[in-house]
């Protein structure tokens, strides 16, 4: 017995590496095929650097790089700059850029590129705000560039590498004096812009000659490969229709699907449905003009919701709980005001509200109905505050009259919106300063944090500061997190290797059919 | 006759100035900021006001609609605030799309409504005819979203026959692109085929009860030159003034239809500029699409000469 069982088992091991090899084998990524992806929206502009919008970017992460950009965990990491210097001062940054990446147009990337990219920025962006301490770009050699800055500036390097507006590295000719929108589409990414039919799609296809950077894959950053011969971005903005025709093979990819399809979806034998999670998170801002000037009123708040609740209703199954301002896959997450998120406490809401003196004044809660989740959270938002004893009117509309409404502090108390990846903590700071804020929103001992988070380099030093200013965001009561929303996406099984992650994202997926 | 179609030309100029002012009016009324939906929720008041400042939102709203409409006089209907590109281009190059829907659509309504029609005339209180009613019924009250939906359900998704949506100009592949037009082209053509449908039932009815009629069946022609050639050519008033009006409407429903199967025409344009409060976008389609049904319209009533030469426009 003993002798048979020492024969079988290099038998199962061979067939077991057999097995194995062979299903390596399969997944080996093909090249070839046409990617059909539906999206939710047109692109305004394929320009990169001028508009924020969410299809332009996603459409962009195939045919631009920058010079840094993020990993999964949202650290900076190199693209086209293979290192980067920090002077002891903190204020000049070298960049040493990687040789022989070719442009579309078949020019190798330069310095003089870099430099000509960053001026631009500077002229047609709505984020060059972002390099506002930048005081020089200078041409250091063909492969170095050095920015020196007025100030050490800590969001700096993730001002460079975000994607959104994104200062992508394009050809000196091809923006070079190119005022807004009318950049020649060229980049170095894995994949060249072909045709833009307004409505109809965008067509890129495979860049043959691109040039991958030597360094895992992780996020937005290292290797990148273009297996597909032409990617199709066809604008689909009824979610029925996207349903449908996912359903029916005329897309291989939809983005943003219903909740309520979902389950019918995953019984079919040829999808994979996944939640690209987290993708946002709702909240709910006070308006501190008015009622909820009182903190006892807004702890009031904070002290009833019943964020579970909330979620189950709003989420169609794709919501998490999580005090953090930053996502939990993020660097910049963390815990603290955990103890004030999600607390449940009825009585403790309606002792806080006796406190405040609370005298049934109106309380207006603005929300609207193009984004069904945030309707759905107001709803139950509504019985919650009456059950704790508030007056509330609810006032529903359609999201841009919501937000001409919150322009006007004489017509809201509470107001709906959604946060979406912050590539840099530094992005939330415009809430909480009086200068910038819009729901009148005054802390002294916040707009210090900020500072510093804004000053330091370190992000050791970063980290502590915005996890002070997180610290004050819940005694403060300054807005209330709801929970972190994942949206859904479904794909053809044949479509290998995508991977949810931020935004749509096909660098390096491939077609097996 | 000239004198008529210039005449009907020039007043068309007061019913387009009337639309362009109507358009700006209730398009501004509708609470919503193009500045804040453009730079989303991240901005800054300051930023948004900026942008107000640039587009020139902050100005009175007569001086915009002044320094609108002069330009619209000039032939220039002003650039998208999303798009940053000329509105007179963007309509340009969805037109072709919208027209060719809608001219489908009428297509299949005429092919639908006029037969059925005639029929339930010529076989009055007959299961026909209630078969045909009820049907007309049922047309007039279905939303053509509904139509469409369904459609997409059982011809995409179940038997895979067509596809769910998108649009292919006849001219590069005119098999796929008829396969893209074809539900679409039904889904919004079948309110307007139960109204044809309805109106011609009516009208035949009232013209197989003249005199005329009665005489040419007892001269002992064919039913089919009774009803065809005599009968119809004396309905088609009516018939032709529903037709016109329909083409119109068919433009102005474009705009679900579009939405729901991804069909890149004006319609899909208009429902996105509302939703970003594109204000140049929506005052310009509007104009267009008033001018083409006024146009139409003028069409209609210059055939009418044709059909019936009684008619005469001195």
């Amino acid at each position: 017995m003993r002798r048979r069982l020492g024969r079988l088992i290099p038998l199962c091991v061979v067939v077991l590496l057999m097995v194995t090899l062979a299903a390596l084998g399969a997944e080996k990524p093909k090249y070839g095929g046409v990617l059909r992806v539906a999206t939710t929206t047109s692109v305004p502009t394929l320009d990169p650097m001028v508009v924020t919008h969410i299809a332009t970017r996603e459409v962009g992460m195939h045919i631009f790089e920058s010079l840094i950009t993020f990993d999964e965990n949202f650290g900076v990491v190199p693209m086209l700059a293979e290192s980067w210097d920090i002077s002891p001062d903190g204020r000049v940054y070298t960049f040493y850029l990687r040789r022989g990446v070719p442009f579309h147009n078949g020019k190798e990337m330069k310095a003089e590129d870099v430099w000509a990219s960053v001026v631009r920025f500077l002229e047609v962006s709505p984020r060059k705000g972002e390099l506002a301490n930048l005081e020089e770009v200078k041409i250091v050699d063909d492969y170095t560039v050095a920015f020196r800055l007025s100030q050490p500036t800590g969001p700096f390097l993730a001002a460079l590498a975000n994607p959104i507006a994104q200062l992508a590295i394009m050809p000196r000719e091809a923006v070079e004096g190119k005022a807004a929108r009318q950049a020649e589409i060229i980049g170095t990414g894995p994949y060249k812009f072909v045709e833009w039919i307004p409505d109809r799609h965008v067509k890129v296809v495979r860049f043959p000659e691109y040039e991958p950077i030597d360094m895992p894959t992780s996020g937005f950053g290292g290797y990148k490969a273009a297996y597909i011969d032409e990617i199709l971005f066809i604008p689909v903005p009824e979610p029925g229709a996207r349903v449908a025709g996912l359903e029916a093979s005329d897309y291989d990819f939809a983005d943003f699907l219903p909740a309520i399809n979902v389950p019918d979806l995953m019984d079919q034998p040829g999808l994979i449905l996944d939640s690209l999670m987290p993708y946002t998170w709702p909240v709910i801002y006070f308006n501190f003009a008015r009622s909820f000037g009182s903190h006892k009123l807004r702890q009031a708040v904070q002290a009833g919701l019943d964020l579970d609740e909330i979620m189950i209703a709003s989420s169609d199954g794709a919501g998490r709980l999580d005090p953090g301002m930053y996502f939990k896959e993020q660097v910049w997450n963390s815990q603290v005001g955990i103890d004030l998120y999600n607390q449940k406490d009825l009585d403790k809401a309606k002792a806080l509200m006796k406190e405040a003196n609370y005298a049934g004044e109106e309380i207006i809660v603005v929300t609207n109905t193009d984004y069904e989740y945030m309707y759905k959270a107001a709803i139950v938002l509504e019985q919650q505050l009456k059950k704790i004893g508030f007056n509330v009117k609810l006032v529903v509309l359609d999201w841009p009259g919501s937000l001409d409404v919150r322009k006007d502090l004489d017509k809201w108390d509470i107001f709906f919106s959604s946060h979406s990846t912050r590539f840099d903590p530094s992005a939330n700071d415009f809430y909480f300063k009086p200068e910038t804020t819009f729901f009148a929103y005054d802390n002294p001992e916040m707009v210090k944090h900020l500072k510093q988070g804004m000053d330091s380099t370190a992000f050791e030093d970063r980290y502590r500061a915005y996890e002070e200013a997180q610290r004050i965001f819940y005694e403060d009561v300054a807005m209330i997190k709801l929970y972190d929303l994942g949206i859904w996406q479904g794909w053809q099984k044949y479509v290998k290797d995508y991977r949810p992650w931020v935004m749509l994202n096909f660098n390096s997926v491939w077609l097996d059919k | 006759m000239g004198v008529y179609i210039i005449r009907r030309v020039l007043g068309l100029i007061p019913v387009l100035i009337l639309v362009a002012v109507v358009s700006f009016l209730l398009i501004h009324i509708i609470p919503g900021d193009p500045a804040a939906v453009m730079l989303g929720t991240d901005a800054t008041p300051q930023e948004v006001e900026k942008l107000r400042e640039d587009l020139g939102l902050n100005e009175p709203l007569h001086v915009q609609f002044y320094r609108w409409i002069s330009r619209v006089l000039r032939g220039d209907l002003g650039d998208s605030f999303f798009m940053g590109r000329p509105v007179t281009v963007a309509l340009l190059e969805r037109l072709p799309a919208t027209i060719l829907l809608a001219v489908a659509a009428l297509f299949f309504a005429v092919l639908i409504g006029v037969p059925a029609g005639i029929i339930a005339a010529i076989k009055q209180n007959s299961i026909i005819d209630q078969l045909v009613m009820i049907t007309a019924l049922i047309g007039v009250s279905l939303p053509s979203f509904w139509i469409g939906l369904n459609l997409i359900l059982i011809f995409s998704v179940n038997l895979r026959w067509l596809p769910s949506g998108g649009y292919v100009p006849l001219t590069e592949n005119f098999i796929d692109g008829l396969r893209c037009l074809l539900m679409p082209a039904f889904a919004l053509g079948f309110m307007q085929a139960a109204l044809i449908a309805r109106m011609t039932r009516s009208s035949m009815l009232e013209v197989l009860r003249q005199d005329y009629i009665r005489t040419a069946r007892s001269k002992g022609l064919a039913e089919q030159v009774v009803v065809g050639l005599h009968a119809l050519k004396n309905a088609m008033i009516p018939i032709l003034t529903v037709i016109g009006t329909a083409f119109g409407v068919l433009l102005g429903g474009a705009v679900i239809v579009e939405t729901v199967f991804a069909y890149p025409g004006i319609g899909r344009l208009v429902v996105a500029a509302v939703q970003r409060r594109d204000y140049p976008v929506i005052q310009g389609a509007l104009l267009l699409i008033s001018s083409i049904y006024v146009l139409v319209n003028l069409l209609v009533d210059i055939l009418y000469t044709l059909i019936d030469p009684r008619i005469k426009y001195n």
